[in-house]
């Protein structure tokens, strides 16, 4: 088993080396490829190799990189290079880890959040909902009601990206959904409803920040060709909350996104300076 | 088995501090007294002053390369009765009869190596 791993140690190196050797007769999309394959190797070998560097006094050699036609010497720490790279995976798998067990652990800020009805909570200061909001779409303030139109049905919200919402529903098949979501003032959405019913509409909180706190939901069916409407669904009303856990989820899913590209960049620019 | 190679030098001259700590490792288990070096010039003072009893060598190393390293050796009267097992990413043909021309006791290349196989043949050179 040990020799297994230690020659595992050795093939890796060798790969390496090998893979440099290419580069340095490649160009283009070629080298491009082979130095991302290094950056990869490296990164396997940081993490298979990491048990030698415990209890082991590290040594330096010095690297030589060719330049314009010429050979220059630099100085570089071998070992810190190696150890640099098992950092940054390192740290790019802890911040990968922290968002896995976000996701498992904390549902709430990625999954389905709860919907409350009018008879279990009703804030005062969220009723101002429908006439204003109406005033900006003509169509559908004009719109006649009709009985003909079922009122849609607001499933769940669900929380995206730590930060944004998504509203899930049932309606009636190919028709028009107008979702209006309460704050200071109110946000009108238009989404279409599929052949099987399902609809979805996406709220952005860079474009119509929610507060905290409660927020009123009101949906009703819209029919464009006949400009009629159905009556308002019941009102529900969802829970906005900026927790820690919310800020650690927005920065952990940011990082996380930053962190392969910045370690990536860090890693092609480690693998040029020892080709 | 460990006291019988205790006093057995066994100099490792690699520039790869991965591959160096995985050799280290592999004949320290065995009671071998390590000395490692990473470049060539380096490699040669350690030899004269410790008298190895066996060098374990890479051939593309800084400051002196293996073969270099090899010539000045085997040159040496002091020093031509060390054997020396090369360890190289170089495959070729040609690298190989050169280094075994010099006197390398031994040729393996990396991609083709198994440390259990190598840590036997340095125990065979070694018994000789």
């Amino acid at each position: 088993m040990k020799y297994a791993w230690l020659n595992l140690v050795l093939q890796l190196t060798n790969r390496i080396y090998q893979r440099k050797q290419k580069v340095v007769g490649q160009e283009g999309i070629a080298a491009a490829k082979n130095v991302f394959a290094l950056v990869f190797l490296e990164f396997v070998l940081a993490i298979v190799s990491f048990p030698l560097y415990l209890n082991l006094r590290p040594q330096k050699i010095t690297a030589f990189f060719e330049e314009k036609g010429g050979y220059a010497k630099i100085t570089f720490d071998y070992n810190l290079r190696r150890i640099l790279t098992l950092t940054g995976v390192g740290i790019v798998l802890s911040i990968w880890l922290v968002k896995l067990l976000l996701i498992l652990f904390v549902p709430s800020l990625f999954g389905t959040m709860r919907l409350y009805t009018v008879s279990e909570l009703r804030p005062p200061d969220l009723l101002s909902v429908s006439a204003d909001a109406l005033q900006a779409e003509t169509e559908i303030q004009t719109s006649r009601i009709t009985a003909d139109l079922a009122a849609p049905k607001l499933e769940s919200v669900r929380k995206a990206n730590g930060e944004n919402f998504v509203f899930y529903g049932i309606g009636q098949p190919n028709s028009t959904v107008v979702l209006l979501l309460s704050d200071q003032q109110t946000a009108v959405y238009t989404g279409p409803v599929d052949k099987d019913g399902n609809w979805q509409i996406d709220h952005q909180q860079k474009n119509f920040a929610l507060s905290e706190g409660n927020h009123s939901v009101l949906t009703f069916t819209f029919d464009e060709a006949s400009k009629t409407r159905s009556e308002f669904s019941g009102e529900q009303y969802f829970k906005v909350t900026t927790s820690f856990l919310d800020a650690v989820t927005r920065n952990v899913d940011v990082l996380a996104n930053w962190s392969v590209v910045i370690l990536l960049l860090f890693g092609v620019f480690l693998t040029f300076l020892t080709i | 088995m460990k006291k019988n190679v205790e006093k057995t030098i066994l100099l490792i001259i690699e520039d790869d501090e991965v591959l160096l700590r995985a050799l280290y490792l592999t004949f320290h288990e065995k009671g071998y007294t390590i000395a490692t070096a990473t470049d060539g010039e380096a490699g040669l003072k350690m030899t004269e002053r410790m008298k190895p009893n066996l060098v374990l060598l890479d051939l593309i190393i800084p400051k002196m390369d293996g073969f270099e390293y090899l010539k000045i050796v085997k040159s040496n009267p002091a020093l031509a009765k060390i054997p020396v097992v090369v360890l190289s990413n170089l495959g070729q043909k040609d690298d190989i009869e050169k280094a075994k021309g010099l006197g390398a006791a031994d040729y393996f290349v990396k991609a083709n190596t198994n440390l259990s196989d190598l840590s036997k043949k340095v125990q065979a050179i070694l018994a000789r």
